[in-house]
């Protein structure tokens, strides 16, 4: 490991006296605090000022210009964290080289790396190959309509902002093609499934409610098993829209069947086939800008298991139809002193959240308010007001979670800017009102965090 | 003779005496955005901003513009200085088609015009300030005075119109027709901000390469200076597009 990122920082180091390239990056120490003790959580386990997460990110990022058409960038990712690994009881022990990995943890990757070649054979034909973050949708981070890339929901956990409803890159082939200089039909192929990564420890939390193993279903790497999506946008009447259709698969595990016949309980988890159609929009109306999505969800056929104990198998499918996900938003600045920017939206469908058939409700357990669950309706909003020349942010974030029961989360921040591209973060995330739903479950694991940021 | 003839001059200035700022306001606004300002331009611009304490801060941009006398000026403005914003683009279509392109995303979102009067990137500047749709639309201008080298225009806001600024006193030298000095007064019709530019002969145009703008109040200012400007190049529409907003 360390030789490959010896090597890579050598290619980054030499590219650039070659080819002009930009080298640019990050440094950022990210700490998080639980303020509240909750011994007996569903996710948590923790006292009062227990670290909840503490990270180092070193962000490199290269890119440049072949040619008038040709560019290229890169960017590489490396976290470590300052407690020592202890495995299992054992004493922290470095490899046979003495490299620290084994001992502290340390993660490396390759965020994305694309290659971009505008007027490809054709005029106006843009081509990208590579790893690369693609996004489609109007709303402001919780795109339903953006589904090329999965999101990232090992870090949606961590709670550092930066993160929220962020979506990983993945590798594919990207044709834009322009027609004037408003309308773009885009046709994107995508060389295989697409997975979210799943926090640390979520198959051990997923078989723990059943005290039972899981087991995940995994398609051939085959030409037919990959994703591809078209989306053609334009502006109408000063309205930017556009018409979306994506083919692949749902990139958080679906569970499909439950068996208890075996001796051990086993749970049954896919990645189903899945059709997006979306329409997206936005615009501005007397000086205030709105957004939408729309998008219509078709599973693929998946047949649901349940058997208990010596009993008959019982089959279903866990989608009866199709379904609606949706995102209505405004945003609008408040013209008390330097402006009070406001953002708000109305969300159906949280990413995770799906429209199950009533028997899967019945015998796998889906309802509002649980990861996985129904969908839910969502108002979330946000307010900021910079001060000092930008040197100060001070923000209120916050959600409303409207299931069967309700409740709400509440995220103040305060953004210094120290010196031009150096900032210290700090906020809080604190959940309050019905324990039974999906983020009421958090209302004892009130979080602080700080995080310190330098761009290069 | 000589008496006719000073009889037609007379005739010829007596409305501008009479406080007919209107014609001259239309002038200065043919070297800005008109018929007589460069069809289009390209430059880097240099803003540091002062604050109260004399603390500085740099940012660097580089914009490209095309005139659109018919309609309103196409603009895109890339910041390459600090590193945090690196590669932020900006691109302005009309007063109410603009977007904001960020790089850490590969995301080119829309944004609505509501932050206008709001600070640029930190600055004196507002937003609104950083634009060039002209006064005339928007203001009725009267001159105030005249003398053999300049100018001065008090421009006031027409009725129902939503600008921040009440109203707008000019400096205008009549070799370049471009104001030297602008004095911007708010809704309480206090004077807010103090704007002073050095204007220079780029080929055949007047063009502002330096302004200071002060903030009355808080005791800050900004200068913005444009280096390397480039007129009449041809620029592209292709330039003015989304597609050229996510390039490097």
């Amino acid at each position: 490991m360390r030789k490959a990122l010896g090597l890579i920082l050598v290619i980054f180091m030499v590219v650039p006296a070659f080819a002009e390239a930009e080298l640019s990056g990050r440094i950022k120490l990210f700490s998080s605090l639980f303020l509240s003790e909750n011994q007996q959580g569903e996710f948590f386990s923790h006292e009062a000022g227990e670290f909840a997460f503490k990270r180092v990110e070193f962000r490199l990022k290269v890119q440049g210009d072949v040619s008038d058409n040709i560019s290229y960038g890169a960017r590489l990712d490396a976290f470590s964290g300052p407690d020592a690994f202890f495995n299992s009881g054992y004493f922290p022990e470095s490899g046979p080289l003495a490299s620290p990995v084994r001992e502290e943890p340390f993660e490396f990757n390759l965020y994305e790396a694309y290659i971009k070649v505008s007027d490809f054979l054709i005029k106006n034909l843009d081509f990208t190959v590579g790893k690369q973050r693609i996004s489609w949708g109007t709303a402001d981070k919780v795109n339903v309509v953006d589904n090329l890339n999965p999101i990232d929901f090992a870090n949606f956990l961590t709670f550092d902002p930066d993160y929220f409803n962020e979506r990983r890159p993945q590798t594919a082939f990207n044709f834009e093609y322009y027609i004037g200089n408003e309308t773009k039909l885009q046709a994107v192929w995508l060389i295989s499934r697409q997975y979210s990564p799943l926090p640390s420890g979520f198959t051990y939390l997923s078989g723990r409610q059943f005290g039972a193993r899981v087991s995940i279903d995994q398609e051939k790497a085959l030409l037919k098993n990959t994703n591809f999506g078209f989306r053609a946008s334009t502006v109408v009447f000063n309205t930017d829209i556009a018409l979306s259709w994506y083919h692949g698969n749902f990139h958080l595990p679906v569970l499909y069947g439950v068996e208890s016949a075996k001796e051990f309980p086993e749970l049954h988890y896919s990645y189903p086939e899945l059709d997006v159609l979306g329409v997206s929009f936005s615009g501005e109306l007397a000086s205030v800008g709105f957004w939408g999505e729309v998008a219509y969800y078709i599973p693929g056929d998946i047949n649901g298991m349940l058997r208990l104990g010596m009993g008959p198998t019982i089959g279903f499918d866990v989608f009866e139809s199709g379904y609606f996900k949706y995102v209505f938003g405004m945003d609008y600045t408040i013209g008390i002193g330097n402006g009070i920017y406001v953002n708000a939206q109305f969300l159906h469908g949280f990413f995770d959240e799906r429209d199950y058939s009533p028997e899967a409700e019945q015998f796998l357990g889906f309802k509002k308010g649980q990861f996985f669950g129904e969908i839910e309706n969502y108002v979330i909003a946000r307010m900021e007001y910079k001060m000092l020349g930008d040197s100060v942010k001070l923000s209120l974030g916050g959600f409303v979670e409207l299931g069967e029961g309700t409740s709400y989360a509440l995220m103040p921040g305060l953004e210094i800017r120290v010196k031009d591209a150096l900032t210290v973060e700090a906020g809080t995330f604190a959940v309050f009102g019905d324990r039974n739903t999906k983020f009421g479950a958090f209302k004892d694991d009130k979080i602080g965090f700080v995080a310190l940021k330098l761009d290069f | 003779m000589r008496k006719i003839i000073s009889f037609f001059l007379i005739l010829a200035i007596v409305p501008l005496f009479a406080g007919d700022g209107n014609a001259i306001l239309k002038r200065i606004e043919e070297r800005l955005i008109g018929e007589k300002a460069p069809k289009d331009m390209h430059s880097f611009m240099v803003m540091t901003i002062v604050d109260s304490h004399g603390n500085r801060k740099l940012r660097e941009i580089e914009a490209w513009e095309k005139n659109n006398p018919e309609k309103d000026d196409w603009r895109v403005m890339k910041f390459r200085k600090p590193a945090d914003v690196r590669g932020v683009g900006f691109l302005v279509l009309s007063e109410d088609q603009m977007y904001l392109y960020l790089p850490e995303f590969h995301r080119i979102r829309r944004i609505a015009s509501h932050n206008k009067k709001e600070p640029f990137m930190g600055s004196d500047f507002s937003y609104e300030d950083m634009g060039t749709s002209g006064f005339s639309k928007y203001y009725d201008a009267k001159l105030i005075k005249e003398t053999e080298k300049e100018y001065v225009l008090e421009l006031k806001r027409k009725p129902g119109v939503k600008k921040p600024y009440s109203k707008i006193k000019l400096w205008v030298p009549r070799e370049s027709m471009i104001p030297s000095k602008m004095e911007l007064y708010d809704n309480s019709g206090e004077l807010t901000k103090v704007a002073i530019q050095t204007v220079k002969k780029v080929g055949k145009y007047w063009i502002p390469v330096k302004i200071k703008m002060s903030s009355v109040k808080k005791g800050t200012y900004t200068i913005l200076e444009m280096k390397d400007i480039e007129v009449d190049r041809g620029l592209s529409p292709r330039i003015f597009t989304k597609r050229f907003l996510k390039r490097r």
